[in-house]
């Protein structure tokens, strides 16, 4: 169908209702008590920690995570500069090993442009990022950003987010019930997800 | 004596389901009040739920109007389908141009209203829901049972069976090795990927942006391997702004699964600028029935968000789970929205909008407060008046006339005392028998309510 047919069909069917205004709201309105806290790191930890997600702002004590873990290998987005000294202690790549062994990476860090204190959620968009994959494919992923780009609310964030070809707000580790109700973390994104606040 | 094709699934429905659903429903709806709760201690939510109501009660064409300019400025191609079909051949022929074979599919009740993977898989393309509840339920040709948990119905046993039969892993059981397997699975169709198609849970007509609430990350995983994406949306999903949208991802989630928000939300403005990620994008507009409901008295469905509150909630749903609706949209949603988009097959679901009670639960929960059981009393009406036929139990005529009769009914409540004494519980066939199989008889006085409020009330 045309596009002007379509729309036309809509409009006739809209005439028939009574009209309405759309309604005024002030964001205020909205604030869940999520939102409320002594700064925005602080509410952001708590939020994020309660979506099972876990919180660094220490390079060494990352490292010394991930070895925990027994990981080897990682990939860093090659649009992070500062990739907090693991490519002394793990075999990093800066690209993606697609048709080789896409499966080969244990964690992947990559360039947060956003974090969202309310909702406990890291943003990632298109215009941080080299390649998608290296946020969504390996068991763990740290995304690195600065205390000073957390926003404090989702209707800040909302303002701020649809500027680029796409974003995403992970609000922790990929995760399903669909198995009989049983909660289970690491569906096909990261079991662990790791915000790394930056000094 | 006829029985209505709902309580006859009813009946032939295992018992270990029947626990299950009941269990998850329940579960789900006390979930769904905590948090809404704990969210907006002062009225639970109340204030956001009548704005998300006024916001979807007017502006379609303008949203619309202003969508498609924005998603063509942002390097969308945008199209229209007018009905099932055409949305169908729509998405085969941009597969077939691009000699594609592999489409992966991010959960999307609209693309099981047109029927989508039955008629890709005809042509000879590979289609995989990549939803673990939806990638269950398509292994053996099953039907999703729940709007939001599709595989709600199934137990890990028969899972574990089917992900054996189909070759994905040896037979295990856990959930956490069923998860495991699905995602070493789907993992090789990620990459092998040609099409990603995708619903859209919301449009936002200002930024030309579709935006999509998942939780296990498969739509990421899906928009990194694919070249090409299709969303395909009703035209009531478009919302004006990325400012309204805030309104409605915080009832989403609280509304439909009990956790604050979904693990993540996708905002795809058009073709990606990333390495891996798709360099085209289409979104299809649909109607397939829309805007005759758009013209009618029952608009207001055309709210809905897809949150399952309502089925949660239901008694109905509760007891006959979602196939017994025979549909795609179970439960109170269900029994409006299916037979108003059925269009000329609408007689054959006439008998849906019969299984609801009136409780009115399902409107306390509704996050767009849709007035269901309005529509639900609107919808009988206009099907009795356009002649349906709905199989009735001959066995109720006594009681329609009795309760159709003020003066009848004042005469004959005093009686109503004998079944007190009338050992009905052990009734177990016919209607009366099916009826008390699932209900109990309060102890009836008589009228005494009558008098009281005689002398009392008014």
């Amino acid at each position: 169908m045309d596009a002007k047919t379509f729309i036309e069909n809509v409009r006739a069917a809209q005439e028939k209702r009574p009209k309405i205004q759309a309604p005024a709201f002030d964001e205020r309105d909205l604030l869940t008590s999520a939102a409320f806290g002594e700064s925005a790191r602080e509410i952001f930890e708590r939020n994020f920690k309660s979506n099972d997600g876990i919180v660094f702002d220490d390079a060494q004590k990352l490292a010394g995570f991930l070895k925990e873990k027994g990981f080897k290998r990682g990939i860093a987005d090659a649009k992070l500069d500062d990739i907090l000294g693991l490519d002394s202690l793990f075999e990093i790549s800066r690209s993606f090993d697609r048709e080789g062994n896409p499966d080969s990476y244990d964690f992947g860090i990559s360039k947060a442009s956003m974090a969202i204190a309310e909702t406990g959620a890291i943003v990632l968009k298109d215009s941080d990022t080299d390649d998608r994959m290296a946020s969504i494919a390996p068991w763990a992923h740290i995304a690195v950003f600065n205390e000073s780009q957390i926003v404090p609310t989702l209707a800040e964030a909302l303002s701020q987010t649809a500027d680029c070809p796409y974003a995403i707000y992970v609000g922790g580790p990929s995760k399903t019930t669909d198995v009989e109700g049983i909660l289970v973390e690491g569906v096909h994104g990261p079991g662990i997800q790791i915000a790394f606040i930056a000094k | 004596m006829a029985i209505q094709p709902i309580d006859k699934f009813c009946e032939n429905l295992n018992p270990r389901v029947k626990a299950a659903v009941h269990a998850a429903s329940v579960g789900s709806t006390n979930a769904r009040a905590q948090i809404l709760k704990k969210a907006y201690p002062a009225d639970s939510g109340e204030k956001l739920r009548a704005l998300a109501n006024a916001i979807r009660s007017s502006g379609w064409t303008e949203n619309l109007e202003t969508a498609y300019e924005s998603l063509e400025r942002n390097g969308v191609k945008v199209l229209f389908a007018k009905d099932a079909a055409e949305a169908r051949s729509m998405i085969y022929e941009i597969a077939a141009k691009r000699s594609a074979k592999n489409v992966v599919k991010v959960k999307s009740m609209t693309t099981e209203e047109i029927e989508l993977n039955s008629f890709l898989i005809s042509k000879g393309i590979d289609v995989v829901e990549t939803d673990l509840g939806e990638l269950i339920i398509q292994l053996d040709g099953d039907k999703p049972s729940h709007i939001v948990k599709p595989a709600i119905h199934r137990r890990r046993d028969d899972i574990a069976k089917s992900f054996e039969k189909f070759g994905i892993a040896a037979y295990d059981d856990n959930p956490e090795h069923i998860t495991l397997n699905a995602r070493k699975y789907l993992r090789k169709k990620y990459f092998n990927a040609d099409i990603v198609v995708s619903g859209a849970n919301y449009i936002l007509a200002r930024e030309g942006t579709v935006v999509l609430a998942t939780n296990e990350g498969n739509a990421r995983f899906s928009m990194a391997g694919a070249k090409t994406h299709i969303a395909i949306a009703g035209f009531e999903k478009t919302i004006p702004s990325a400012r309204e949208l805030a309104v409605f991802l915080n009832l989403l989630a609280r509304s439909a699964t009990g956790q604050n928000y979904t693990v993540y939300t996708d905002f795809v403005s058009g073709p990606g600028t990333a390495k891996n990620s798709p360099e085209e994008m289409f979104v299809i507009f649909l109607d397939n029935g829309r805007s005759r409901i758009l013209g009618s008295e029952f608009a207001d469905i055309l709210k809905c968000m897809r949150c399952g509150a309502c089925m949660n909630r239901c008694p109905v749903f509760r007891l006959v789970s979602g196939h017994a609706y025979r549909t795609v949209y179970p439960g109170p949603l269900g029994i409006v929205l299916s037979p108003l988009l059925a269009g000329g097959d609408i007689d054959k679901l006439a008998d849906l909008p019969k299984a609801c009670t009136l409780c009115g639960a399902c409107a306390d929960v509704c996050p767009a407060k849709i007035p269901l059981p309005d529509l639900v009393l609107k919808l009988r009406d206009t099907l009795k008046r356009n002649g349906a036929k709905v199989p009735n139990d001959i066995n109720f005529l006594p009681w329609s006339l009795l309760a159709s009769s003020p003066k009848i009914w004042r005469l004959v409540i005093p009686l109503n005392k004998i079944a007190n004494f009338l050992p009905l519980k052990f009734a177990r066939f016919g209607t009366l028998g099916r009826w008390i199989k699932s209900r109990t008889l309060p102890k009836l006085r008589g009228g005494e309510f009558r008098k009281w409020l005689k002398k009392n009330g008014r």
